[in-house]
């Protein structure tokens, strides 16, 4: 099967859907010939044209605002957000009107409108761009919050997004931009609140989420090579959260460590982490572990910065621990 | 929930007290405002009252003694049942070294759990000398917590639960805690090793003509074969009736090379031709352990059984072995039962009668 980059991947699935649906639309900054500061977009202005993938002037606020509106009234919005640091800038317009006006429209009005940022440190990017938001995002009922861990599941998870009726929220890892993988040419859509059992295996469950599935699955590499059978889970999205395959992987395994690059406190971490305590509590043979990024501002020395994102490495040896009892 | 009772600090640079008097014994019911102990510093005395309702338990400081300020020298609790036992009287009588120790270790378990629990343990407390307190009440407080509570993973607790076990025997035996599942292997070990060891037993040998020559004399009679099993097990049985007025008797019979094992209910109300076995679900009050077809004379192994009746053949002889578990049959039953059933081996005919 051919191989392509996330980044390519990302394209492909806007193009396909707005050759599909001319209700679909771009918006937000350097989208048009820039084609963003990551390369991403390229090529769609010129194919579709500036009606369609539309450059605004720099107000987070402004844009998404207009795309909310833009949604409520009958066109298919993707809202381009530079970075997802910039989330704080948009809270009022993604949470208090994307996220609530099908409720509180008694059903009247939707909002399908896409929101596509980033999150992911270690770029060099300092503390204001280099965040992992999604944990906000998340809380929020009404929005959905998808984070593909390759060009596949970035491809298939944007499409499922761009066709549902409510708002969602993708989140993709910076780093990964111009990581290959196989894409099949024909058309494919993830279901939303499907998980993906990456690794098969009977001791562990590491449940890990964008950023953090290939130290996940390379932690179970080298914990085969000491006989130890870890059992790899992607959610691919947040919320909805496929909890069954979760719970009945841990009831196998008996041991958890859910890994997310968002910062550890009242993160995704603890939240998979209390699920897993409710549901399986009788089945835990170790307390669930949660690894998630240091509880620090994002630093800009790159020896720092390397030091508050989970690592393979850290993964394996936290993984020993708690299978050898002493966690 | 144990209060703890310390010594208190009554001047701003006061490292000890004299610990005067105690004015409640342990095991006390104290009413919240009661006098507990009199306490003397260079400059006055006074009595510490009771916190709250309770009892007075662990005292751990003797009267005419120099107390540290913020020791623990006895605990309140709600019922005598809560009473936190060794730990708070090891965690107040320590040596200032092994209190260290403590605390090194708690810090280190502290330190995995997150910082948040430790944050939690060290709540500020009114007095000069906090730093120095805190510590004290953080090592025993978690003292208390750590060394009652058996830790053990929920997975260990569920599959011990299901299979009946304690988990306190692992503790016993120094198993390292926190148990884990893999760790239930041990724990059948030594429980079957407890309850054997927990067994009394008692052993006679019986000349077994009569009993052949009633098994011979059936068979003749009969056109049924009767077997030996069924007729030791009916014997058992009778015995058991007889010395325990039970109703219900089911016998699990354990014969042959494999030791195979068989359900009787009730063999001896039953005529010796006709009796047949019964389903595994019957529960067994007693085993017999055949070994009669074998070359051994006595065996002990696992069984949840309280009453064992191990069968040998010992030159001409029946070697019969009785164990029992002394919680639920008195050595004075047992002893009768082993002499019934003999009676009824020694002179088969009289169960005719």
């Amino acid at each position: 099967m051919r191989e392509i980059t996330f980044g390519a991947a990302v394209n492909e699935a806007i193009a396909e859907e707005m050759r599909l649906d001319d209700r679909v639309i771009v918006l937000g900054e350097d989208v048009a010939e820039a084609g963003t500061p990551f390369k991403v977009l390229s090529g769609l202005v010129e194919e579709f044209g500036t009606q369609r993938i539309i450059d605004t002037p720099i107000s987070e606020p402004g844009f998404t605002g207009i795309a909310v509106g833009a949604a409520m009234t009958g066109l298919r919005p993707i809202v381009d957000l530079m970075f997802g640091d910039f989330l704080f800038l948009i809270m009022d317009q993604l949470c208090n009107q994307a996220a609530k006006t099908h409720y509180m429209s008694g059903g009247k009005l939707n909002v399908p409108m896409v929101l596509r940022t980033n999150m992911g440190a270690t770029r060099r990017s300092a503390a204001q761009h280099s965040q992992s938001l999604h944990t906000l995002v998340a809380h929020i009922p009404g929005l959905k919050v998808a984070m593909p861990s390759s060009a596949y599941e970035a491809k298939g998870l944007m499409k499922t997004a761009i066709r549902d009726n409510n708002p969602v929220v993708i989140f993709e890892d910076k780093l990964m931009y111009n990581d290959k993988a196989e894409v099949p040419e024909e058309e494919y859509l993830i279901n939303f609140g499907e998980a993906e059992v990456l690794h098969a295996g009977e001791d562990i469950t590491l449940i890990a989420t964008s950023s953090m599935v290939q130290q996940a699955e390379l932690a179970a590499q080298t914990l085969a090579e000491r006989n130890i059978s870890a059992e790899v889970i992607d959610p691919r999205t947040i919320s909805p959260l496929d909890e069954t395959t979760i719970i009945n992987s841990v009831k196998k395994t008996s041991h958890a460590i859910v890994i997310d690059e968002g910062h550890q406190n009242y993160g995704v971490t603890a939240e998979i982490a209390a699920r897993i305590s409710e549901k399986a509590f009788y089945y835990l043979d170790a307390p669930v572990q949660r690894f998630g990024a240091m509880d620090v501002p994002v630093p800009f020395s790159p020896a720092l910065e390397d030091l508050t994102v989970p690592t393979a490495q850290q993964i394996h040896e936290r993984a020993i621990m708690i299978l050898e009892g002493k966690i | 929930m144990a209060h703890e009772i310390i010594m208190p600090a009554l001047g701003m640079a006061q490292e000890t007290g004299r610990l005067v008097a105690w004015l409640k014994n342990e095991g006390d019911a104290v009413s919240k405002g009661e006098p507990l102990m009199e306490v003397e510093t260079d400059k006055s005395t006074m009595e510490v009252e009771a916190p709250k309702d309770g009892f007075l338990v662990n005292i751990a400081a003797l009267a005419h003694t120099d107390v540290p300020v913020g020791e623990v020298v006895a605990y309140i609790v709600e019922n005598l049942d809560d009473v936190p036992v060794e730990l708070a009287k090891t965690s107040s009588v320590t040596s200032k070294q092994e209190a260290i120790a403590a605390e090194e270790t708690e810090n280190q378990a502290t330190n995995q759990a997150g910082t948040d629990k430790a944050i939690g343990l060290t709540e500020p407390v009114n007095n000069s000398n906090k730093i120095k307190m805190d510590e004290k009440i953080s090592s025993s407080v978690t003292g208390v917590n750590l060394n009652t509570k058996i830790l053990a993973s929920p997975k260990l607790r569920s599959l011990a639960k299901n299979k009946n076990l304690d988990l306190q025997t692992l503790r016993d035996a120094g198993h390292p805690e926190p148990f884990k599942a893999t760790d239930i292997a041990t724990l059948e070990r030594l429980s079957v090793r407890q309850n054997a060891s927990l067994r009394n037993n008692a052993t006679s040998l019986l000349d077994k003509t009569s009993f052949n020559i009633f098994l011979s004399e059936i068979n003749s009679s009969s056109k049924v074969a009767v077997s030996s099993d069924l007729v030791l097990a009916s014997f058992v049985s009778a015995s058991l009736r007889v010395t325990t007025n039970a109703n219900n008797i089911g016998i699990n019979y354990k014969s042959g090379p494999e030791l195979e094992s068989v359900i009787y209910n009730n063999p001896d109300k039953q005529q010796l031709t006709n009796i047949e076995p019964a389903g595994h679900d019957i529960p067994a009050m007693a085993e017999i352990c055949d070994l009669t077809s074998t070359d051994f004379i006595q065996l002990s192994g696992d069984t949840n059984s309280n009453i064992i009746f191990t069968i040998s053949n010992f030159s001409e002889q029946f070697m019969v072995t009785l164990d029992w578990d002394p919680s639920s049959l008195s050595q004075m039953n047992a002893l009768k039962l082993l002499r019934d059933f003999s009676t009824r081996i020694k002179f088969p005919l009289k169960q005719l009668l």
